[in-house]
């Protein structure tokens, strides 16, 4: 991957993402053509894999408490990965191969071991701000109006899966009126 | 509009503040702002009409919320007279029915809160601004998040589609 082209295309996701799922950002910004939205698209995609991963298993180990929360989040991610692959085929994208856990367990050690209810649900917070920073960064790179429209409707979703786990781990849900994703 | 600028007046809102040439791009971005702003003004009106009806936690959600929208529209207005054009003003009355108690407030308060999403998704692809897309899709985001916690004060799922677009 080009040095600056990756540096562009991470821009506004990369600030503050130094720790915990920030790490996974070397397995996401893969793709490099020479359509803009291809570009964003495959990486938004990848992006999303990884946390589709990441989630089940979460949700595998999760204490009772939180499993059925975890199940829906999972779920929406699943279609969200879905519902943006359509649009990248159609435009000459093509579908990222789905990473392996233990790709990704290297760079987000928790998930090796089974989490408390707590902990998992701060590393979910993590992936939740992870994906909105990197859907933000979308949005500065896509010029395709339905990209930008569908990356717009996953962004909502995922605003609200932040919202609900900030709650359930009895954070302020809202803290901030502008969603960035950034942990302060 | 190529000649779009001096002593323009964006269709329902404000004027150019100046008499120097507005671009069509900052021109188009300024009254799409504007039409934001003046869904704000609707969201403010909405809460202030059905606070009164909500006590305890539903109440202080409310009271939460409505200071992000005061938020959004301070900050939608700067950024329209960052393209020298007034913004509107509030309309002087909104057209809001009677509320009979709780269930009622916060159901008004999520429909105008899923209009919003609605419009803030339609206008993210018609910013011409990247700067400014970001900051809609911010704002868009947080309204969304207000939906998802109206509908858990009102006993519905928080969390009820993988893809937020707002009411049709």
């Amino acid at each position: 991957v080009n040095r600056l082209t990756r540096k562009q295309l991470l821009g506004a996701a990369a600030a503050g993402a130094a720790v915990g799922p920030g790490l996974l950002r070397p397995l996401v910004a893969q793709a490099q053509t020479g359509d803009p939205n291809i570009t964003a698209m495959e990486n938004t995609i990848r992006a999303k894999q990884l946390i589709v991963v990441a989630y089940e298993r979460l949700a595998a180990t999760a204490s009772p408490g939180i499993r059925g929360l975890l199940a829906t989040i999972v779920d929406q991610e699943r279609q969200h990965v879905a519902a943006l692959l359509v649009p990248t085929e159609y435009i000459g994208g093509l579908p990222p191969t789905p990473p392996a856990l233990q790709s990704i367990e290297k760079y987000v050690p928790q998930l090796r071991r089974r989490l408390t209810g707590p902990a998992a649900l701060k590393l979910a917070e993590q992936l939740e701000q992870f994906t909105i920073r990197g859907l933000l960064g979308a949005q500065r790179q896509l010029t395709d109006a339905k990209l930008i429209e569908v990356t717009g409707e996953v962004l909502g979703c995922d605003a609200q899966h932040l919202a609900v786990v900030r709650r359930q781990l009895g954070e302020n849900p809202i803290p901030r009126a502008f969603e960035t994703g950034q942990t302060r | 509009l190529g000649a779009a600028g001096a002593g323009f007046v964006l269709a329902g809102c404000g004027s150019a503040a100046d008499s120097g040439p507005l671009s069509d791009q900052l021109f188009a971005d300024a009254a799409m702002l504007d039409s934001l702003l003046q869904q704000e003004y609707t969201l403010l009106a909405a809460y202030d009409h059905a606070i009164g009806r909500l006590s305890g936690s539903d109440r202080a959600l409310a009271v939460a919320i409505r200071a992000q929208e005061r938020n959004h529209a301070d900050a939608l207005a700067a950024q329209i007279r960052s393209r020298k054009v007034t913004p509107s003003s509030p309309a002087a009355t909104y057209s809001l029915p009677a509320l009979s108690g709780a269930a009622g407030a916060l159901a008004l308060l999520d429909r105008i809160e899923q209009q919003t999403i609605a419009l803030y998704v339609d206008s993210l692809a018609k910013i011409g601004s990247v700067e400014v897309r970001v900051f809609a899709a911010q704002m868009m985001a947080n309204e969304a998040q207000h939906a998802s916690l109206l509908a858990a004060a009102r006993r519905l799922p928080p969390l009820p589609t993988a893809l937020v677009t707002g009411a049709p």
